[in-house]
């Protein structure tokens, strides 16, 4: 067992810092998604992914500023996303129930082809290599004290917070934040007012994937960009919009997500480090035992969800 | 890159063919064997595709430069070390009657070893070699060093010789559970008599990015020297969160591939290797020089020829050595009893691998565990953007010498 003083502490929880914002971005977009049009949009690792490549691809080969190319490649996984949506997820969703199925089940088979063609996809475009780098951003150790920041790290924190602080302003202090939520509230009734759900279900599909984006092409810089690089990081952010809860606001989602990469960099001081990302899987376990989800009723709130009829 | 003239290329192969011993009268002109392929062709690790046959190919068409028999290449897909699909390749290998096989990763994480008894395919893994798990494995045999094992006693010497002032070793490795434990022994036992001490063992998930608390558990230990027991790209996500880390000793590691370096980028730089490792910029003997030369100008001009590349041609060479050995003795080259035992009769090799300007190297296996008993090995470190070769020695450490 590592030695519990305050040095080592404070360097573990600096690197939680990092790690949980980057899951609390993840978590926010996911969560989005999830939330208001009720998609289990596993395909959220392939914006992930595409974005970090598009970076590599600006930054590395054509020489691209890279905060220039961050928002280049976070806006390409927006684009991608809203597409899904709107050439995937809704035209199944219909299709399911205008012949009397739940499009749950449809959503989530379709997620999941989606994933596979986008992993084969990229890895086909890249056939000679297995990685690609993402270059432009002069990553070094800072020392405070007796911790090592990297200014890698740093950016994403501040990055990713302002984002979700902008977020959660746009949500709850704007005629489009209103809209989001109230689609979010009752598809139906928003109806009622005006509101077309099938465009807010693409708005969300945007934003969440633009979050994603960002996240892929942080984590693409700090190792590098791979085809399965997505796939991780999905269940973290699974993991935080469940517990976080489907109507969460973004701020006290990003909040969860934080404290699951605290805890699991802090839990390296009583467990062997491989075990570090088990906690956060225990934690689950243990929410799912102490709070039984009532799983008919998670089916049928995601399911009043997704099908949003469109206008005329 | 152009090819030799077909004159020089004719003299060429007429020498190597001298220097591995060729006796035309026995090298199977006119003979025609199928040799079965379990590489990774699709998953993580399939990025030639069906490319991983050029090199044995190439080596095909030396060998019949040099009067040797034809060879079919029946190529199978093991998926990137997926089990099910190994024990799908050797069962229709098997069905199929080819009697030999260049299989990798460890034979497919030892799934293929039951079938390689069962349908009696004489096979060479030229990229994992034996490892602990895969030994005395009949008709299987590795033809690379045992990774960190073999190489832990020349690192171990190369470290009293070059930082005799180094104390404390930090470790970070997969977590491999026994195979792990058995790293550890096995250091420890070279520690004793020397003052090097363990002074962290962290281990990480094979395929991990983040060891940010790895990192720290050793900083922590305050280290003169890190081993980094990863593998593949791992090495370069290590080395990367490293250079941000504070930390600023030396780190040795066991494997060094273009993916890694390329992966940490300017972090790479003063890493240390230890392995048997083929330096294709200076190749050791004339018939490792050749092979370079014929890689550039038939498979890749731009990118040079690593050691699996090296192991794949050296060990289609030695497919064709015990079809010599088994001619010359009257029997039948395609039993692949005949071909094992003709391995185990004498199981000294040609090799790639060190030798000098006049003689091939060799390679030695081990009958007891069928993985490698004498293999040119090195101490390395990338520096300047280049591999600097410091140290050879042999499995073991035995032989070692300092360059330079």
């Amino acid at each position: 067992m590592q030695g519990l003083n305050f040095a080592n502490f404070l360097q573990l929880a600096v690197n939680g810092l990092s790690n949980g914002t980057a899951y609390a971005l993840i978590g926010v977009g996911f969560g989005l998604i999830l939330g208001v049009s009720g998609r289990f949009h596993i395909a959220f690792a392939i914006t992930y992914t595409l974005a970090a490549y598009v970076m590599a691809m600006l930054t590395t080969w054509y020489g691209w500023n890279f905060w220039l190319a961050m928002l280049a490649s976070a806006l390409a996984a927006a684009i991608l996303g809203a597409l899904m949506e709107r050439l995937v997820y809704l035209p199944l969703s219909l299709r399911a129930l205008s012949v009397g199925s739940d499009p749950l089940l449809v959503m989530f088979v379709a997620s999941l082809g989606l994933v596979v063609i986008g992993r084969n996809a990229i890895a086909l475009a890249f056939l000679s290599q297995t990685s690609v780098n993402i270059s432009g951003f002069a990553n070094s150790g800072q020392n405070v004290g007796p911790v090592t920041i990297t200014t890698l790290n740093m950016t994403l924190v501040a990055t990713s917070w302002a984002l979700i602080f902008l977020l959660t302003a746009v949500l709850n202090y704007t005629a489009l934040g209103r809209m989001v939520r109230a689609v979010r509230a009752n598809w139906e009734m928003s109806l009622c007012i005006g509101i077309d759900p099938s465009v807010i279900f693409v708005v969300v599909f945007a934003i969440g994937s633009f979050l994603s984006g960002v996240a892929g092409v942080f984590q693409g810089t700090l190792t590098s960009a791979t085809p399965d690089m997505g796939l991780p990081p999905l269940f973290y952010a699974l993991v935080v919009a469940f517990v976080a809860g489907l109507t969460s606001s973004p701020i006290r989602v990003a909040l969860l997500g934080l404290a699951f990469g605290e805890l699991e960099a802090l839990s390296s001081l009583f467990l062997p480090t491989q075990f570090a990302p088990l906690v956060v899987f225990a934690i689950l376990f243990i929410y799912v035992a102490m709070r039984p989800v009532k799983l008919a009723d998670l089916r049928r709130s995601l399911s009043r969800r997704k099908s949003p009829a469109i206008p005329g | 890159m152009a090819g030799l003239s077909s004159s020089a290329q004719a003299a060429q192969i007429a020498q190597i063919s001298q220097m591995l011993g060729v006796n035309p009268k026995y090298a199977g002109k006119g003979m025609t064997f199928d040799v079965g392929m379990s590489y990774p062709v699709t998953g993580p690790a399939g990025i030639f595709g069906a490319h991983v046959t050029d090199i044995p190919m190439l080596a095909m068409k030396h060998i019949g430069m040099m009067g040797g028999p034809k060879f079919n290449i029946v190529l199978k897909d093991n998926k990137s070390g997926d089990p099910q699909a190994g024990v799908q390749s050797v069962r229709e290998l098997g069905f199929a009657h080819v009697p030999m096989m260049l299989t990798s990763e460890v034979a497919d994480l030892a799934a293929e070893l039951t079938g390689i008894k069962q349908y009696k395919i004489f096979s060479l893994d030229g990229s994992g070699g034996t490892s602990l798990f895969g030994q005395h494995r009949k008709y299987f045999w590795g033809t690379i060093a045992i990774t960190p094992n073999d190489a832990i006693g020349g690192v171990v010497k190369y470290m009293l010789k070059a930082m005799p002032s180094a104390k404390k070793i930090a470790f970070c490795g997969w977590d491999l559970g026994g195979l792990s434990d058995v790293v550890e022994d096995d250091a420890q036992k070279y520690f004793q008599g020397t003052n090097f001490t363990l002074a962290a063992n962290e281990r990480s998930k094979m395929g991990a990015t983040d060891y940010s608390a790895n990192i720290q558990k050793i900083k922590e230990s305050d280290p003169d020297v890190v081993w980094a027991i990863v593998y593949a790209e791992d090495v370069g996500y290590f080395m990367k969160q490293y250079a941000t880390s504070g930390i600023n000793k030396p780190v040795f590691t066991f494997t060094h591939t273009l993916a890694a370096q390329q992966i940490a980028g300017p972090a790479y730089e003063g890493l240390y290797f230890a392995f048997d490792y083929f330096d294709a910029k200076r190749p050791e003997n004339p018939w490792a020089k050749f092979f370079v030369d014929e890689y550039a100008a038939n498979v890749s001009s731009s990118i040079a020829p690593d050691y699996y590349g090296a192991n794949s041609y050296e060990d289609t060479f030695t497919l064709w050595q015990c079809i010599m050995r088994v001619l010359k003795a009257g029997g039948n080259p395609k039993d692949a009893t005949q071909l094992d035992a003709a391995l185990q009769k004498n199981p000294v090799f040609p090799s790639l691998y060190g030798g000098s300007s006049t003689q091939v190297g060799t390679i030695e296996f081990d009958l007891e565990t069928h993985s490698v008993k004498h293999r040119e090995m090195m101490v390395a470190q990338f520096k300047n953007g280049s591999i600097d070769q410091l140290a050879h020695f042999d499995v073991g450490g035995t032989n070692f010498k300092m360059l330079g």
